[in-house]
């Protein structure tokens, strides 16, 4: 399609807009380490994002793989359901990929009227906000089953032990 | 009212946090990121004061009529009595070489969590209460009030620091945060800002020798309920002895690893190397249900708490009248042993210098405490090919090894625990450099950090430790995360579930003891009842 191919030309620039948009929901010091910083284990959290947004990018446009675009959106998600944002607030560097193309080829959409392929981007693109919002309630429910089970093996040893040493008097 | 369009919704939508100055950012208590508060009843056991209940969402916190006086005058003090305190709280230029090595930045990207904004917090309390500069000039100096706000920000921050010092291997100056949070959670138990998953076991420590609270005669239930479990998958059955006055060696281990999972394999692995030194060289070892704990939380409370826990365990040590002290897979305890416990409550003149029984190796690093690492006394047995083992058994496990903070940048134990996997596993790969040995990431939850409705925080500070175990899980096959301490084992296991699941987590002791060869074994699982490699059709 050639709206497609016009997003792949801009690849670049649209990864880093929306590498930038996204490392923005941050205060500026953590922005600027997330953005700039490369290391792959010293700053796992910009690399990890930086990766898997790449990763997403390349999906979208060949075969939007629902089970690679599971995994890449999980390395992100995975992330940002910790860090005490609100689920709007977590999910919403979906919208912000939307909004970067836009920003880069919305001039070129309009001119030559691709708007039925600028539509069909964003259904794809609404997907897999909804892929997300799935990966990042089933992070949320993790969370909450390891805290329960916590709490349950702290007593759980011993109160197996107390039953069996009555058991065996 | 109409409902609002979806783009207009979004577009209502902030992305960026307000760009204020640090003293300016409003302090935001978030779930998931604190520990509960302090029973009363934990701090009344311990004589620690300001002894009530309350909550830290609560706009009150039910300080003292006088807060603000104790909490300056105890900073007075302590910058009069911990020389360290005192160049730690002028020294630093903020060149920011500390600002991106702590793990709870890394995974939070909350800027408080740098470690040079986290000191600051406490820095700019002692410029504007107690320099002239910030007394006059105020924030122009760096300098502010100390105010409930204030007070309410450093309690949030400086109980997510696990003075692991991870920061202060980078720093040019050398300006260690853990002290400076030591200091500064010292102060804020001068209130009664304690959290209860430090008070409760600082409390059980004290009256019965653990953390758990586990009674003699239950810690000692919990290890022969242990024996069965070795008898069951071994054919041999321990015969430990408590409280044994007159043995050589008095052997002490965290609480946790006495009943919890994945520690009590840990354990089980102790249990089964000193049956087997007790057999074979008759060496005569004890456990105590008094001092029936080697982690030290009063380290997390105050200088004067961590003292009179460390001396529970050389009261014991002479009252047994044993030659020396054997401590097992632990953190903490290794800290406070190495760093403070030889000015705190030593030299232990009752004691003797460590000599193992079985090489006659005279470990004497350990002149003074008279207390040595179970690691490194194993590595010594293994150089010494003192104990037959089997490598093969630990086949069906690629390992690494996560470093503790405590041991090794705390005591620079690097290589002993390196030596004694290479010896019992065949399948050995190490984390990236930049993540290992001085430079290890913490687990998450040291420091009391790790009592589980604080998950989102433990998950973020365990990010870039699972970072880079994800690393040689992708590249090596690694399916298990071994290391010395039972935090580790706690915290690593939620960690690990969470980030990168298929990554079991297991002490170097149940490594160990699967390869261990017992005289009359009929073994055909590992510790945990899973078949050996090549035992797993019979």
């Amino acid at each position: 399609m050639v709206l497609d191919k016009s997003i792949k030309q801009n690849k670049v620039q649209i990864l880093n807009l929306w590498l930038k948009k996204f490392t923005d929901t941050y205060p500026d010091e953590s922005a600027r380490f997330f953005k700039d910083n490369p290391g792959q284990f010293n700053n796992p959290v910009g690399y990890t994002f930086r990766v898997n947004m790449e990763k997403m990018f390349d999906e979208l446009l060949q075969d939007n793989d629902h089970e690679k675009m599971r995994q890449y959106l999980d390395g992100i998600v995975r992330i940002r359901a910790v860090q005490g944002f609100d689920p709007a607030t977590a999910l919403g560097f979906m919208p912000l990929l939307r909004e970067s193309i836009w920003e880069v080829c919305g001039r070129e959409i309009e001119a030559d009227k691709l708007h039925e392929q600028w539509l069909d981007l964003i259904y794809r693109m609404d997907r897999l906000t909804y892929l997300a919002f799935d990966i990042y309630m089933a992070c949320r429910e993790q969370l909450w089953k390891q805290r329960s089970e916590m709490f349950h093996h702290r007593t759980h040893k011993l109160l197996e032990r107390a039953i069996a040493k009555n058991a065996a008097e | 009212m109409a409902t609002p369009k979806p783009d207009v919704l979004y577009r209502n939508i902030s992305h960026h946090p307000p760009e204020l100055d640090w003293m300016d950012v409003p302090l935001e208590i978030k779930p998931g990121r604190y520990c509960y508060s302090a029973d009363a009843a934990s701090l009344e056991a311990v004589g620690m004061p300001n002894a009530r209940s309350w909550n830290p969402t609560d706009e009150d916190w039910k300080l003292p009529a006088n807060w603000k006086e104790t909490f300056l005058e105890g900073m007075k003090d302590r910058l009069q009595r911990f020389r360290s305190f005192k160049v730690f709280m002028d020294i630093c230029v903020r060149c920011g070489a500390c600002a991106d090595k702590c793990h709870f930045f890394i995974g939070s990207g909350d800027p408080k969590n740098m470690p040079v904004l986290r000191a600051e917090l406490l820095r700019s309390v002692y410029r504007g209460e107690m320099t002239k500069a910030g007394q006059i000039l105020g924030r122009m100096a760096g300098g502010r009030e100390l105010n409930e706000k204030v007070l309410k920000e450093i309690w949030y921050y400086y109980y997510q620091c696990t003075e692991c010092r991870r920061c202060s291997v980078y720093c040019p100056y050398g300006i260690d945060q853990a002290e400076i949070t030591i200091i500064g959670r010292e102060l804020l138990n001068l209130l009664g800002l304690q959290t209860e998953w430090i008070g409760k076991p600082v409390a059980n420590c004290n009256r019965l020798g653990n953390h758990l609270g586990l009674p003699p005669h239950t810690f000692k239930d919990n290890i022969d309920f242990l024996c069965d479990d070795i008898e069951e998958a071994t054919g041999i059955k321990p015969e430990p002895t408590f409280n044994k006055k007159g043995a050589d060696i008095l052997f002490i281990t965290p609480s946790g690893d006495v009943f919890a999972e994945p520690g009590i394999f840990t354990c089980m692995g102790y249990l089964i190397l000193f049956h087997y030194l007790q057999e074979e060289y008759g060496m005569d070892i004890t456990w105590s249900t008094y001092a029936s704990e080697g982690g030290n939380f009063g380290f997390f409370t105050s200088h004067e708490m961590m003292k009179k826990l460390n001396a529970k365990m050389y009261h014991e040590a002479e009252r047994l009248g044993v030659k020396w002290i054997l401590g097992g897979e632990c953190g903490h305890m290794w800290r406070v042993l190495h760093q403070y416990m030889d000015t705190m409550n030593g030299p232990p003149e009752f004691l003797e210098v460590p000599v193992s029984p079985i090489t006659g190796t005279r470990f004497d690093h350990a002149a003074s405490t008279k207390m040595i690492h179970i690691v490194e006394f194993v590595a010594d047995l293994i150089k010494h090919k003192k104990l037959p083992l089997d490598k093969s058994r630990n086949d069906h496990l690629k390992v690494t090894f996560h470093d503790s903070c405590n041991p090794s940048r705390g005591m620079g134990f690097l290589e002993e625990p390196r030596y004694v996997i290479n010896n019992v596993c065949n399948h050995f790969y190490e984390m990236p450099e930049g993540t290992i040995k001085e430079q290890t990431f913490c687990c998450g939850a040291g420091s009391g950090l790790n009592p589980g409705e604080n998950e989102e925080l433990r998950m973020m500070g365990g990010l870039p430790r699972a970072n880079a175990v994800k690393f040689v899980r992708d590249r090596k096959g690694v399916n298990t995360l071994a290391n010395v301490c039972a935090i580790d084992r706690a915290t690593l296991s939620a960690s690990m579930e969470y980030w990168v699941p298929d990554v079991g987590v297991c002490g170097v002791h149940e490594l160990l003891a699967n390869a261990l060869i017992l005289p009359g074994e009929d073994r055909q699982t590992d510790l945990r009842g899973e078949p050996l490699p090549g035992k797993e059709d019979e």
